[in-house]
This record gives structure tokens, C-alpha cells and sequence, in this order.
């Protein structure tokens, strides 16, 4: 009779040990998410110095990539759950509301330009070019790879030791984890400063990621055209950015005249300061 | 044999291209995807020859491409879940597959964790002013500016990321309001140790349904113990008349306590009527369930017409505001806020006015010169408690006015005196509450509590409309006083909620009013009180609830929203000088909305609505007594209560092109009133006119259009063309004859603005309105063409040089004169520091007396002319403690 309830004891006993450890074998598994974030640099416009910071999240998976502002994913935790009040829409302002998922080679670039949820596709193939060179960042040896795209020529250090093949923005294909990388001109330049690994969730529902009014959808147009809209809104003055972002409101177009007390005027027809972006994009004809 | 030899061996010598393949599987043959293998002639992988990623079905390929003289190389197979593998092989074309053991380690391995520029605590951004401070920043406006996403105007207004903020926290609470760039450019850098940038910041900290704020909030935090005192001054001296402009805005702040006083004083044209903090909510439900400030008596008219204050506007004015905030504890705030103005008025004013009817016509005209003195005391104090999951506050405001005035009129070469006094005391306590019901649903909730008392007294010399009175005395004044007490209180419940993937939103407000007019007309020495309708005592009692449910919800790309409202209202009125008179009475409406966008593409969008609004009598249609309400007219309400539908449907199409500049707007409205009364009007030679109302349908058709285009051009021009076109149709009763009158008007605004951001910018706009009158037997046209030209030189970057011109042509058919008027005027502006700014204008250069205008509406057209104020040359300053 011992032995009896002896051996159940133990047979319990080996099923909970052997699920035990199937289980954490699963739970093993799924780790190999990684949520990078990169400090983001850039001078937004062309003729004025000043460096502006903001972070930028990689979140890398098994079969995507998700690259947007970190203000953009609080967006969307606060989204998935309700509507966004309208103050709250302000304080998650982002420099640029752009997202950039990556499939493979397949690029899907979310943006807003104004009030427009805009998207298009791409394919990159992207050249690297191997240097020898060594360089100590943030605690990691990385090596130098150089490369020219989207218009710019960029230096990137990458880390062999987080075999990731990915990077911030639309970079990726090096043999390790980009953990710096800049244009050769000093306009942008990406760093990480915290790279997680676990278990990260990338929303289905882009929308999510930005501020939008109820209803509206992402616009599915063709690259060339994006770049053409892109280029033309942030050419146009205050005013006239007011109109296009007003143009669909029944009470028709609005116009900005904004005088202080003291006598001061913001011109607001004028045109705006030229900036920089990171895709140089030249049309090609 | 050599030949042959050196024929097969040729291809290895000189073949460039090596190909390693291969699968990447795990323990139990599970291709791994994404596994980077790496070629390289160390085994640390110094120098990386060439790598790869393997695909989705694990498989990998290697080209080593160059013409290595290395006979081995080493693989390095690595993948973030999975244990590194190295491997030395011989360079040539394999075929290698790999199997990874899976990596065992903890959950959320944090691989590196740095410092971060931008130190994100929660949900808020921290800068230490220390760190961002420069030597030359002495106000904090300075310091402000250097960081990240912000830029700041030079009229102190500060954005973030192009976005301006409208609230700046001074140790966590806002007292400023809109007016921080007083705080922005008057606290010194040293007084600040920190600025935050709030993030996930609701003024209310429970979520809710909409706030007004949308800005983004930044809070500067004062170092302990430093009390502050900071502010602005202003100053503007003018010739030839003396005149001046003061204004002080002293602030001060300690800890938890802040406030901030303001004294202004000027005669430059300026008023300073709507001086004041107002702690009232602002809340729309509060708004509709208040009572409506009006007049019975007009105040006498001291306004011009189209023209900016500055030219026209002869004033004194002075005011003397306070505003202080404590902090009591983390959810506890109090604010109170006393203020007092005084502002005295004074126009010339001559208008003629054309009654037309059917084979006549009367022609009105009267030059008279007015003066208002408006004083205003206020007091409110506000209290705040603000939870994570409930929100309250309350206001409580006492209010004192104290109008009084006169017009001096030559009526038709008849002349009139007319003195008007108003006395209003006015105290109201509104509360609000927020509470959170279910995960995401909040409940809002608002009492209203209010009392008023007025007292509005006319005085006329020589008597005027002594026919209505009963006697055959010679009389000397005419007199009319006014007494009314209104008892309100109201309160309402409103209710967001998601169901069947639709939101939807229930409001219920319930409100109840208790008011008393009494009047007394009559003519002196005569004094005996006369009966009704020229003595009354009115009651009046009113109950109204209104339920409103709306949802809105989109199929595709079309948006759809509807609303229903059903109101009630019971009224239980009586007149105590006539026992005849009394309305006990209910009405039931439903009040139905719907309106439909649709989203073409995205250039094109369209949609209409419709509307049904239906409403009654408010109180002041309502008393039956017969009331003086300017020296020349004697008005008498209906005794029924009148109901008036309203119909309405608007339609609209808009066209957008971002790359051709070019927008378009195009709507349309549709409006159909019912209403069961007509005013009947009688106007004597003498130009006084008595209104009576009729129970008579009337129908006022109404349609209207409207089109915008804009569109920018050659780079720096930016135009903007807008054409109005409406149409109305109604009847009135006008000295016995009953008319229909058709009205149409088409109006065009025209706008032009180069600025090409160099050192000058130039603004055009015009306006003309063309107005039609047509009655049974004569047709009024008249015209109104109005333009201003801007032209501004940026002629350093501290100063600018501005000419303006505003100009005016008017004209009617029934005159054969056409009017024009033109001012120039021309500013010079100097900031020659942060805190300086300097200011010398000439205004009217070419002294021009009087400005005229012209308005019609159904049979009448009035073109009125007023004084302006004399040629003036100012010098200004503002400078900043």
C-alpha cells in the first residue's frame, strides 16, 4: 500500500516536473523580442544649428519590425483602451509622426502630413559597405559600416554581439545590432541607449499609433507622390498650412492674424524656414 | 596533359565567387529564421569577409566574393535566442547546416542601460535650468528657448513643436491663464530651478468626455523661499490732445501662494470693458441652463460701425483688477479674483433713415450726440478639488453694475433729451462635478444657483408718445422705470458611453425660473399711477427639462451623427394689474439633428445636415406692458406665447489640391421659420415709430450660399476669394400696409498677402456687399466697398515700419450722394532689448471728421455717419521688471 501511493506521489510528481520545464522551455522561446531605444538627433532646420533630441523605439520580433517616436507608442497604449481626449492629443506631440514597419525587405512608411493619414510601400535593398574599423560605444565593440541611402551618406556602428539584423529607422542588414548611426553631413544621427530583450507587442491597428480624428484611415498613395505632398506642405506658410489642414470643415477656410499688444507681428504668410529630412528625396524623372 | 591540367585547375585558381549554404534548424529540425552567420578569417570575427541572414525557411547562402588566399575560414553562427556557434572550414563550396541549442536566461534581459539626455520620470520631461542656462539669459523666457521642440515669438508666445501652449504652471497651478508671457518675460532665470513638460496632464485629472484645454503644459518650479515680484509697465503719451495710456502688471509669488494685480488707464481708444478674469467654467451646459443678460431700455448707442476702436472710440477708461491663487494642498485649490472698471464714452453721430412703403416713403434723420459711463464691480472666489477619479469645483461671483447716460438728439428738427440710468446686481454659484462610473465612462454633473436684481429708468424731455396717455395736461417729461428680480436655478446630468461599437452621449438638464417685472409709464407732473398696460406687475414662473441623446458612427467613409432632443416647457404667468392676462401653459418639441460626411478621396469631401429647432418665448417677449425703450420707441409684447419652428438644411463640397495651392468651399443653406406672430410697426412723421405684435403666421424663407477659393501663386502670394449670396423672403406690417418684402445681398471678400520673408510684407483686403430690397412697389439697392491695405518693412531685426489705410464707399439708390472715406496711418516699432519695447504711431494723418456707412434690411435703409477722433501722434513704451 506505501508503494502504491508512493509511486502515485512520484508520477505526479514527474508530470508536474517534465510540464514544468516544457513550460518554461516555451517561456524561453518567446524572449526573443528586443525594444531598442535610440536617442534621436537632429537639426530640423537647414539654416539654424541648434540640435534637438527626441527618443525613438525599435521594437524588433521574430517576423516584424516596428521603428517609431516614443511618444507614438504611449499614443497608442492610451488608444487601445479609449479615445484620446483633445488636450492629451497635444501633450503626445511627436517632432515627426512617422512610423516605419518592416517585413523582410517589404518597408511600410505610416506618416501624417497636417491632418492626412498618408502610407506607402517600398522594397530596400540596402548596399553596406564593411570597414575594418572598430570603435567603443555604450559599452559594446562595434564595427563601421558605411552606406548611401535614401539621398544621404551614412556611417553606422553595429554590434556583433546582439546578432540582430536590424536597426533604427528603415536600416537594417548588417551581421549585428545598429547601435549608432549618422549622416555624413551631422543632420541625424541615432544612438541606442537601451536595448531590452523580452516579450513586445506591435499593434495591428496603426491608427493607434497617431493622432487622428475618429473615422479616418490610413491613404494608400504611391511614393512619389508622398514626397511631392511632403515637400509642398512644409514649404507653405502658417496660413496657408491652416487652410489645408482646415480645408474639410464645412465652415470653410480659416485665416491666422495674430498681433500682441505690444504691436508685434508674427507674419504668418511668410514662408516657412527649410528643413531637413532625413529621406533626400530627388525626383526622379 | 598540361594544357589539360591547367584547363580544369584554371576555374579554382581564378574563380572569385565561394558559395557556403545551408539550413539553420534547432534541436528538433525547426528552421530558425533571422540567425546572422558570419564569414570570417578569425575566430572573433575581426574582419567580417561576408554574412548573411537566414530566411524564413532557415536556409542561408554565403558569396564569398573575393580571391582569398585563406584556405579555412571561420563561421560564426549567431541568433539572439540561441547559443553562439563557431565553426572552421575549408574555403570552398559547401553545404553546412547547423543545429542551435536554445539559450536559458531570465525574462527582460536589460542588455544596456544608459544615461538619457532627456530624463523621463513617469509621465513628465524635467530640464534643469542649471544645466541649460547660458550666462547672458536673465528672464526665463530665455532659458526656455533652448529647449528641445521649443521656439518663442517674439511676442513672448512660446510653442512646442510649432504647437502653442496656452498653459504655463508656476509651481504646479495656473494662475496666469492665457496672459503667461507676462510671467514668461518678467521671471528672472535665477528664481527658476526647474521647467517640466507636462505630459500625461489633465487639468482635471479624471478622464472626461472634452476639455477646452488641448495645449501642451509647462511647469516652472520656483526654488523655495524666493518671493518674486515681477511685471510689466506700459505707457503711451499722445499730442495734440493730451492723451495717455497706463498699464501695470505687477505679479508676485511665493511658495504656494501667487498673485497678480493689473491697473490700466487710458483715453487712446482702447476699451477696457471686458477687463477681468472671469473664474466662471465656461462650461456649455452651464451656459444654456443661465439666464441672458438684456436690457429692456437700450443704453445709449456709442458705437461705430466697421472700423477698429482706435479711430473712433473717445474714452476714459480706468480698471483695477486682482487675482490670487493658493495652493492649499496636492487636490486643493482657491482662487479669488476682484476687479473694477470705469469706462466713459462719448460719439457724434448723424444718421438718415428711408422707410419704404408701397407708394411712400418716410424719411427719418437724427444727429445726436451720446455718452455711457459703464461701471462694473465684480468679486468671485472658486474652489477646486481635483482626484484621480473625481473632480469638483465651484464658483461663486457677485456682480454690480452701474450704468448711466444720455443721447442729445435733433429728431426730424425736433430736439430730445433722453437720460438713462441701469443698476444691476447680479450673484450666482455654479458647481461642478466629474465622477467616474465604469472603466471609461464618466458622468458630469452641474447646479446652477442664481439671483438677480435690475433697475433700468429712462427719462425723456420734452414728453414723448403722449397720446397714450390719458389726460389733457401739459406735460413735461416722459418717464419710464423698470424693476426686475429673477430667481434661476438649473442643473444638468450628461453621459458618454460606447455600446454596440457606437458612441453615445445622454443629457438631461431640468431648470426652474422665477422672475418679476414691474413698469411704470408715465408722464409728469402728472402723478397718478397709471393703469395697465402702461403700469404692470408681472409673474413669472417657468419650468423646462430637456432630454437629449445623440450618437455618432462611421460606415466606410462615410461619418454619420444624430441627435434627438425632446423638450418640455410649462409656463405659470399672470399679469396682477389685469386678471385677464395669464398663460399657464405647456409645449412639447422634439428637436431632431442628423447630419452625413463623406470622405471621396482625399482631395474631395462632402456632406449635409438637417435640423428641426423649435422655440418659445423667452421672458423678454413675454411681459405685456407697454415699454419705452428708446425716446423714440414704444414697444408691446403679445399676449400669447409664440412658438417658431425652424427648418434647416446645409449641404457642402470641398475640393483641396496641396501641390496646385488650391482649395475650394461651396455650401449652402436652406432655412424655413415659422413663426406665429408679425410685428406690426408705426412710424409718425416725427420719426417715432410704436411696435406691436400680432397673432399672425409669418414665414421668413431664408437661402443662402457660399463659395471660398484660395489659392497661392508665384511662391510668396497667397489669395483668398470668397462670395456670399443670401436671400430672404418675409412679411411685416409697416404703418397699416401689409408688405412682402425680398431681400437679396451678395457679398465678396477678397484677400491678398505677399510675404516672402525678406525685409517686406504686404496685405490687401476688400470687401464689398451689394444689398437689394424689393417690396410690392419699389426696389432699394444699396452698396458698401471696404478696403484695407497693410504694408509692413522689416527695415532691422529690432524695428519695423508699418502704413495702413482703411477705406470706405458708400452709396444708396434713394440718395443720389456717395460717400467715401478714407484714414492713413503709419507705426514705427523698436525692441531694442528682451525687455524693452518702443512704439511711436500717427493716426487719421489726414485728420478726417466723420465715417459713414449704410445698412438696409427689409424696408429700410439707414446710413449712418459718426465722429471720428482727431490726428494723433503717439509715442509708446512697455518694458518689463
Amino acid at each position: 500500500m506505501n508503494y502504491a501511493k508512493l509511486m502515485k506521489n512520484f508520477i505526479v510528481f514527474a508530470v508536474l516536473i517534465v510540464s514544468y520545464s516544457s513550460f518554461s522551455q516555451n517561456r524561453v522561446a518567446k524572449q526573443s523580442d528586443l525594444k531598442v531605444v535610440y536617442e534621436f538627433n537632429y537639426k530640423k532646420f537647414v539654416e539654424l544649428d541648434n540640435v534637438r533630441t527626441a527618443n525613438t523605439i525599435l521594437i524588433n520580433k521574430k517576423d516584424e519590425a516596428l521603428f517609431t517616436f516614443d511618444k507614438m507608442i504611449r499614443l497608442d497604449s492610451l488608444q487601445q483602451f479609449r479615445p484620446l481626449e483633445s488636450n492629451e492629443a497635444m501633450l503626445y506631440r511627436s517632432p515627426y509622426f512617422f512610423l516605419i514597419k518592416r517585413k523582410n525587405k517589404e518597408i511600410s512608411h505610416y506618416e501624417t502630413i497636417g491632418n492626412d493619414l498618408l502610407k506607402f510601400s517600398d522594397t530596400v535593398g540596402l548596399n553596406w559597405n564593411l570597414v575594418n574599423e572598430e570603435k567603443l560605444i555604450n559599452t559594446y565593440r562595434c564595427k563601421k559600416a558605411t552606406l548611401n541611402f535614401l539621398g544621404r551618406n551614412w556611417i553606422a556602428w553595429y554590434t556583433t554581439k546582439i546578432p540582430v539584423s536590424a536597426g533604427p529607422y528603415k536600416f537594417f542588414g548588417l551581421p549585428g545590432l545598429i547601435i549608432n548611426i549618422q549622416d555624413t553631413e551631422n543632420i541625424f544621427e541615432f544612438t541606442a541607449v537601451e536595448i531590452k530583450k523580452g516579450t513586445y507587442g506591435i499593434d495591428s491597428n496603426i491608427k493607434n499609433y497617431f493622432v487622428s480624428e475618429g473615422g479616418e484611415k490610413f491613404y494608400d498613395i504611391e511614393k512619389k507622390e508622398f514626397f511631392k505632398i511632403k515637400t509642398k506642405y512644409y514649404e507653405m506658410s502658417l496660413n496657408e498650412r491652416l487652410k489645408y489642414m482646415n480645408r474639410e470643415k464645412k465652415e470653410g477656410i480659416y485665416s491666422f492674424d495674430i498681433k500682441s499688444t505690444t504691436g508685434e507681428k508674427v507674419r504668418t504668410n511668410r514662408k516657412s524656414k527649410a528643413r531637413n529630412f532625413i529621406e533626400h528625396y530627388k525626383d526622379e524623372k | 596533359m598540361i594544357l589539360l591540367a591547367s584547363l580544369i585547375w584554371m576555374p579554382f585558381v581564378f574563380s572569385q565567387q565561394i558559395e557556403i549554404k545551408g539550413t539553420i534548424t534547432n534541436l528538433v529540425g525547426k528552421p530558425i529564421p533571422n540567425t546572422i552567420i558570419i564569414a570570417s578569417s578569425t575566430q572573433n570575427e575581426s574582419d567580417i569577409i561576408a554574412f548573411y541572414s537566414s530566411q524564413d525557411d532557415g536556409k542561408y547562402q554565403l558569396i564569398i566574393k573575393e580571391n582569398s588566399k585563406l584556405d579555412s575560414l571561420w563561421l560564426v553562427i549567431k541568433h539572439i535566442a540561441y547559443e553562439t556557434t563557431k565553426v572552421k572550414i575549408q574555403t570552398k563550396n559547401i553545404t553546412k547546416n547547423f543545429k542551435l541549442t536554445e539559450k536559458l536566461e531570465q525574462l527582460d534581459e536589460v542588455l544596456l542601460k544608459s544615461q538619457k539626455k532627456i530624463e523621463i520620470k513617469g509621465d513628465t520631461i524635467t530640464y534643469n535650468v542649471k544645466g541649460i542656462k547660458a550666462k547672458k539669459d536673465y528672464t526665463i523666457e530665455d532659458v526656455i528657448n533652448r529647449i528641445p521642440g521649443v521656439t518663442i515669438n517674439e511676442n513672448g508666445q512660446i510653442k512646442y513643436e510649432d504647437k502653442p501652449i496656452s498653459h504655463l504652471y508656476i509651481n504646479g497651478v495656473d494662475l496666469l491663464e492665457g496672459r503667461y508671457n507676462i510671467a514668461t518675460q518678467g521671471i528672472p532665470a535665477d528664481a527658476v530651478k526647474e521647467i517640466d513638460i507636462m505630459k500625461k496632464h489633465n487639468h482635471e485629472r479624471i478622464k472626461i468626455g472634452r476639455t477646452e484645454s488641448d495645449d501642451v503644459a509647462f511647469n516652472l518650479k520656483i526654488k523655495e523661499g524666493v518671493g518674486l515680484v515681477f511685471g510689466s509697465i506700459k505707457g503711451d503719451l499722445g499730442v495734440p490732445i493730451f492723451t495717455g495710456l497706463v498699464e501695470g502688471t505687477p505679479i508676485y509669488l511665493k511658495d504656494n501662494f501667487q498673485n497678480i494685480s493689473s491697473f490700466k488707464s487710458n483715453n487712446t481708444g482702447k476699451t477696457l470693458r471686458s477687463v477681468g478674469s472671469s473664474l466662471t467654467t465656461g462650461e456649455l451646459n452651464i451656459l444654456s441652463i443661465k439666464l441672458n443678460k438684456t436690457n429692456t431700455i437700450r443704453p445709449p448707442d456709442i458705437n461705430g460701425v466697421i472700423l477698429s476702436d482706435k479711430y473712433w472710440l473717445d474714452n476714459n477708461s480706468y480698471s483695477i483688477t486682482n487675482d490670487a491663487l493658493h495652493k492649499i494642498s496636492d487636490s486643493i485649490l482657491l482662487k479669488w479674483n476682484i476687479n473694477y472698471v470705469n469706462e466713459l464714452s462719448e460719439i457724434e453721430k448723424k444718421s438718415s433713415s428711408t422707410f419704404i412703403v408701397n407708394n411712400d416713403s418716410s424719411i427719418v434723420i437724427n444727429r445726436s450726440k451720446n455718452q455711457l459711463r459703464n461701471q462694473r464691480l465684480q468679486f468671485g472666489i472658486n474652489q477646486e478639488l481635483n482626484k484621480q477619479n473625481f473632480y469638483a469645483k465651484n464658483n461663486t461671483i457677485l456682480e454690480y453694475h452701474d450704468n448711466s447716460g444720455n443721447e442729445n438728439s435733433i429728431l426730424n428738427n425736433n430736439n430730445i433729451r433722453a437720460n438713462y440710468e441701469n443698476y444691476d446686481l447680479r450673484i450666482n454659484n455654479t458647481t461642478l462635478l466629474k465622477t467616474v462610473i465604469s472603466k471609461d465612462n464618466i458622468l458630469q454633473s452641474g447646479l446652477l444657483v442664481e439671483y438677480n436684481s435690475k433697475s433700468e429708468n429712462l427719462l425723456v424731455v420734452p414728453p414723448v408718445f403722449e397720446s397714450v396717455f390719458d389726460d389733457n395736461i401739459i406735460n413735461d417729461i416722459t418717464i419710464q422705470n423698470i424693476e426686475i428680480n429673477e430667481f434661476n436655478i438649473g442643473g444638468y446630468s450628461t453621459y458618454d458611453f460606447k455600446l454596440l461599437n457606437l458612441d453615445w452621449n445622454i443629457n438631461q438638464k431640468v431648470q426652474y425660473n422665477k422672475s418679476n417685472f414691474e413698469s411704470d409709464l408715465r408722464a409728469l407732473p402728472n402723478s397718478n399711477t397709471e393703469n395697465f398696460p402702461l403700469s404692470s406687475d408681472y409673474m413669472f414662473n417657468r419650468f423646462i427639462s430637456k432630454s437629449k441623446i445623440e450618437t455618432k458612427f462611421n460606415i466606410g467613409k462615410l461619418r454619420l451623427k444624430w441627435r434627438v432632443s425632446a423638450d418640455f416647457t410649462n409656463f405659470n404667468n399672470k399679469e396682477e394689474k389685469d386678471a385677464s392676462i395669464k398663460q399657464n401653459e405647456s409645449f412639447f418639441f422634439i428637436q431632431p439633428f442628423a447630419s452625413a460626411r463623406y470622405k471621396i478621396n482625399t482631395k474631395w469631401n462632402l456632406g449635409i445636415s438637417y435640423s428641426e429647432d423649435n422655440r418659445i418665448s423667452d421672458f423678454s417677449k413675454l411681459y405685456p406692458a407697454v415699454v419705452l425703450e428708446n425716446y423714440n420707441s414704444l414697444v408691446q409684447n403679445p399676449e400669447i406665447i409664440n412658438k417658431t419652428k425652424s427648418q434647416v438644411v446645409s449641404p457642402f463640397l470641398n475640393y483641396s489640391n496641396i501641390l496646385k495651392s488650391f482649395f475650394f468651399n461651396i455650401k449652402g443653406r436652406f432655412l424655413q421659420t415659422e413663426s406665429e406672430v408679425t410685428f406690426v410697426n408705426q412710424l409718425n412723421d416725427d420719426g417715432f415709430i410704436f411696435t406691436e405684435v400680432v397673432e399672425r403666421p409669418n414665414t421668413i424663407k431664408d437661402v443662402s450660399f457660399n463659395l471660398n477659393l484660395s489659392k497661392g501663386f508665384l511662391g510668396s502670394f497667397n489669395s483668398n476669394l470668397s462670395y456670399l449670396y443670401s436671400y430672404t423672403e418675409n412679411d411685416l406690417f409697416f404703418n397699416n400696409e401689409f408688405l412682402n418684402t425680398l431681400n437679396t445681398r451678395h457679398g465678396i471678400n477678397f484677400n491678398l498677402s505677399f510675404d516672402n520673408g525678406s525685409w517686406y510684407a504686404l496685405e490687401y483686403d476688400a470687401r464689398i456687399t451689394i444689398g437689394s430690397s424689393e417690396l410690392p412697389t419699389n426696389k432699394v439697392d444699396n452698396s458698401n466697398f471696404f478696403q484695407t491695405v497693410d504694408l509692413d518693412f522689416y527695415t532691422s531685426s529690432s524695428t519695423r515700419l508699418n502704413f495702413g489705410l482703411e477705406s470706405t464707399r458708400t452709396s444708396t439708390s434713394t440718395n443720389n450722394e456717395i460717400n467715401r472715406n478714407t484714414l492713413f496711418n503709419m507705426s514705427f516699432f523698436y525692441k531694442p532689448s528682451k525687455k524693452t519695447h518702443l512704439k511711436a504711431s500717427l493716426i487719421n494723418i489726414f485728420n478726417s471728421n466723420f465715417f459713414t456707412s449704410t445698412n438696409s434690411r427689409a424696408n429700410f435703409i439707414s446710413t449712418s455717419q459718426f465722429s471720428l477722433r482727431p490726428r494723433q501722434f503717439t509715442i509708446g513704451f512697455t518694458y518689463s521688471l
